[in-house]
């Protein structure tokens, strides 16, 4: 039995001792009390309903920091074979055979991937911490959130690094493999004739974006998240591939406009554009980076922008009322009370099972169908008339209307029967319509009329009232009316305020995230940049020495990286839509199907970003060369 | 004849770790337009950094050179740059192509830079294209071609322009003896055809066989 307070209250907590049999307490608890009504405060999986869309969003930005790092890991080993290759030749021409060459380059990639995985756990772990520090505003400020990761977490992490250096070592490493000695050995260029532009290529990519789209619309319902995902990859992939092929074709087909803006500047710079792997490299960045911080930013602002409008787009009333006792008598007390306008009290049953199952439904309300609709809203296809005559459908016998969220979980169709675990055993209920709302944690809750509600749980007391009431002294005012009933009372404004901070939180991780995106980007840019740098003072200085001015030399160096940061963004612009349709899926996949809200603002921002940077890292590279020497240069000091 | 180059009195320093090193020592000399003039001398003894030094990439420590009669010492940069664009082409030990543009667009980049229209230079490039044997190669970029066709492409670089002075480092010491005489041969008819004046640098005695005027450096100094 349990001891309550001197003073009485309406809602108690109560913490288990870690090793406890949870369902066991709830049974004993209820037993015990009969007076009380005993419920899970939060269920586990109320708790996962709630955490799945933020750890979908993560294995997104995961598969898609992977393709970042894979791919920047990949052009610096090219880069790096290129060097070893003397060695390689020395080695092969004593003797080494191509799998001891290729082992040892393989070794070496595992060094580093080791070396990474290493920093990269302990780089995770101070970020996280960060990570959580910043998100930890509001009423969470001096809670103590224990950080808890396995060794297991790590040891993946680890592997997942190491694994990931290997894969994207290994193509350098077989290509390096696939020059004869006397190649290698003499540096000597192989000589090759060049590629028809490839008409080939460009189809297979176009194949790529369009399996990508038509995998979203595979009609199974069961494995769509892994569709989705596997649509993700081959659309990244896709737009990667397409992205050199549009390069090409813009290098030689915009030759005229160029030399229209900018002279034959213009033009040099096309050229260069055309046939540096650095440049196209550079794109190929840019494009992956505003694609990702796009999308993260369109979904994580929908997201929020839906969770913090649920409540004020789904209450149409000024204060809740909870307490244990809400009765009929009340209620007529309630109305007498000349500052409320208006009130509704709702019969709700927590945690109904169905169809014998672990099925649950969260809520389950009993509705007044003639003015549940004044205070309460939720979207529905079809008009305001049919919403209603859906409503009173409930009257008509054992009817029950659902979320597209439950209907969708639980495969249901309309006009399926749903057994309610009731305190009488079994009762059918025919489900006469959906909705949708984002109520009660992504909308787990269904309806039925009052009338049923009571006579099936046996429900006497009114769960809440809602009322409407402009008087901003309304608060002392019930508390005075009813001393001793123990009500609690939550304005509207608070609740709105409660989600805020709550999503406030989700919304400054996934921004850090996408903040890490670009920093890897930015580093992406700049190794690219340190591996051609000096191929580039080459290539200047050459120029200068055939008598290239140095403020031309800025203008073709300009050129390129305006070109490179304009079309880097526009088709990071295209793949982040693409990515977003993707995501809608994976919403509907997970029962979240949040309405994306696409901000231009946000476009443009992330398409300025990209172009700054390639405007930066042209600049950073114009200042590092700016006083060079040609002859030295020339000479090969 | 008429003079092209005149060197004055030029000193070149170099500073290693800090100290002077003097380089060149007061060189005087001058070349005559329309000769084929070969620098010969050990290595290390300055001959490249003379060269560069009459194309104007470099500055002697003091001293004057001229062309034309006119300083290129006192130009500034735009000047300096616009002189090599038109009255000198160079050609490099090692080519020194733009590795991102194929051999037509290196053959027409001084056209380019010059603000010209490579339309106007087609014939030009056509004949050139043709003395140096380039014409299947016009697409490929320089990593698809052989050393002796990129130093090809570097000489017809050099040529597009009409300068009346080219300027080699070592054209052939990177080819084989017989591309090395394809291309000595090339300058020599371009020397009697076209009058155009040549100056290498060489380490061959075959190739400085070729010039009608010959030039020794040691240690810094010119000697007979
Ligand atoms: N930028 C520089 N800084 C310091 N020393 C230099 C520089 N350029 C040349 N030197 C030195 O000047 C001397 C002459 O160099 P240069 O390249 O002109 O020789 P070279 O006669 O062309 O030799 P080679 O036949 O080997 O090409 C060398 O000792 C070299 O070390
Ligand atoms: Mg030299």
């Amino acid at each position: 039995m349990l001891k309550l307070p001197q003073e009485s209250v309406s809602e108690l907590y109560v913490v288990l001792k870690t090793d406890v049999d949870k369902e066991n307490a709830l049974q004993k608890l209820s037993d015990e009390n009969p007076e009380l009504k005993v419920d899970y405060s939060y269920s586990e999986e109320e708790i996962e309903e709630e955490s799945k869309n933020l750890i979908v969003q993560m294995y997104v930005l995961l598969i898609i920091i992977s393709i970042m790092s894979f791919y920047i890991i990949y052009s610096s080993f090219k880069v790096l074979i290129l060097e070893r290759m003397p060695v390689i030749g020395t080695f092969r021409s004593i003797g080494a055979n191509k799998r001891q060459t290729s082992l040892m380059l393989i070794f070496e990639s595992s060094v580093y991937g080791v070396l990474g995985g290493i920093l990269g756990c302990f780089t995770g772990l101070l970020i996280l911490y960060i990570v959580v520090r910043m998100s930890m505003t509001g009423n969470l400020e001096n809670v103590n959130i224990e950080l808890t990761f396995s060794v297991i977490d790590i040891i993946i992490a680890f592997l997942w690094a190491v694994v990931l250096a290997i894969v994207s070592a290994i193509l350098p490493v077989l290509s390096a493999n696939k020059k004869s000695i006397k190649t290698i050995v003499l540096n000597q260029p192989e000589i090759k004739q060049v590629k028809k532009s490839s008409f080939v290529g460009f189809m297979i990519s176009l194949i790529i974006i369009c399996a990508a789209i038509g995998l979203l619309y595979v009609p199974f319902k069961k494995g769509a998240i892994v569709f989705d995902s596997i649509s993700l990859v081959l659309l990244i992939i896709g737009a990667f591939r397409i992205t050199s092929y549009i390069i090409h074709f813009i290098a030689s087909k915009f030759e005229k406009l160029y030399s229209l803006f900018f002279g034959n500047a213009g033009l040099i710079a096309l050229k260069n554009i055309k046939n540096s792997s650095e440049s196209i490299n550079n794109v190929l960045l840019l494009t992956l980076a505003v694609a990702t911080a796009i999308s993260v930013f369109t979904v994580t602002g929908s997201i929020v922008f839906e969770i913090n409008n649920v409540v004020s787009s789904s209450y149409h009333f000024d204060y809740i009322i909870k307490s244990q006792s809400m009765n009929d008598e009340f209620r007529d007390k309630l109305v007498n009370i000349e500052e409320i306008q208006d009130s509704y009290g709702l019969f709700s049953q927590r945690n109904v099972s169905i169809n014998d199952s672990e099925k649950t439904i969260n809520v389950v309300e009993g509705i007044d169908t003639h003015n549940y609709l004044d205070f309460r809203s939720f979207d529905f296809e079809g008009t305001e008339a049919e919403k209603k005559k859906c409503i009173e459908k409930l009257d008509s016998g054992k009817n029950i209307i659902m979320t597209y969220m439950l209907m969708d979980k639980y495969d249901l169709k309309e006009n399926d029967i749903v057994s309610l675990e009731t305190n009488d055993g079994k009762v059918d209920y025919t489900v006469v319509g959906s909705f949708y709302s984002m109520l009660e944690s992504g909308g787990n809750y269904a309806l039925i009329s009052e009338e049923n509600l009571k006579e099936d749980f046996n429900i006497v007391n009114y769960s809440q009232f809602y009322i409407k009431s402009e008087d901003p002294a309304i608060e002392t005012k019930l508390f005075l009316e009813f001393p001793n009933d123990n009500i609690s009372i939550t304005s509207i404004d608070e609740l709105i305020e409660v989600s805020k901070k709550s999503s406030e939180q989700k919304t400054n991780i996934f921004n850090g995230l996408s903040c890490v995106v670009i920093i890897i980007c930015f580093f992406g840019l700049l190794n690219n940049l340190i591996m051609n740098y000096l191929e580039r003072r080459k290539t200047k200085a050459i120029m200068r020495s055939i008598g290239m001015t140095k403020s031309k030399g800025i203008l073709i160096v300009l050129v390129e990286a305006l070109t490179c940061g304009i079309f880097g963004g526009l088709i990071g612009v295209a793949e982040g839509l693409g990515i977003i349709h993707i995501s809608k899926f994976v919403m509907k996949a997970i029962n979240k199907p949040y309405a994306i809200k696409i901000n231009p603002s946000v476009f443009v921002m992330f398409f300025t970003i990209a172009l700054v940077s390639s405007v930066l890292s042209f600049v950073f590279l114009e200042m590092k060369t700016r006083k060079m020497s040609i002859s030295e240069e020339i000479k090969g000091r | 004849m008429k003079k092209i180059v005149d060197v004055i009195d030029v000193c070149k320093s170099f500073y290693i770790a800090g100290e002077e090193v003097p380089i060149l020592k007061h060189i005087d000399l001058s070349i005559k337009k329309g000769s084929f003039t070969s620098i010969m001398g050990p290595s290390g003894s300055g001959k490249s950094t003379f060269l560069y030094l009459l194309g104007g990439l470099d500055e002697p420590t003091s001293g004057d050179i001229q062309i034309n009669k006119k300083s290129i010492v006192k130009l500034n940069d735009k000047q300096k740059s616009n002189m090599r664009l038109k009255n000198i082409g160079f050609v490099f030990q090692f080519y020194n192509l733009v590795p991102t543009l194929n051999v037509r667009d290196n053959i027409m980049l001084p056209v380019l830079l010059d603000k010209k229209k490579a339309k106007d230079y087609e014939e030009r490039y056509k004949e050139l294209i043709e003395i140096t044997g380039l014409s299947k190669r016009e697409r490929n970029l320089p990593c698809e071609l052989s050393g002796g066709q990129q130093q090809r492409v570097a000489i017809a670089r050099a040529l597009i322009n009409d300068p009346e002075i080219i300027l080699a480092d070592e054209p052939i010491g990177n080819l084989d003896s017989i591309t090395g005489k394809e291309i000595m041969e090339l300058f020599s008819k371009l020397n009697r055809e076209k009058g155009v004046t040549f100056i290498q640098v060489t380490h061959s005695l075959e190739a400085s066989e070729y010039g009608d005027n010959l030039i020794k450096l040691k240690d810094g100094k010119v000697i007979k």
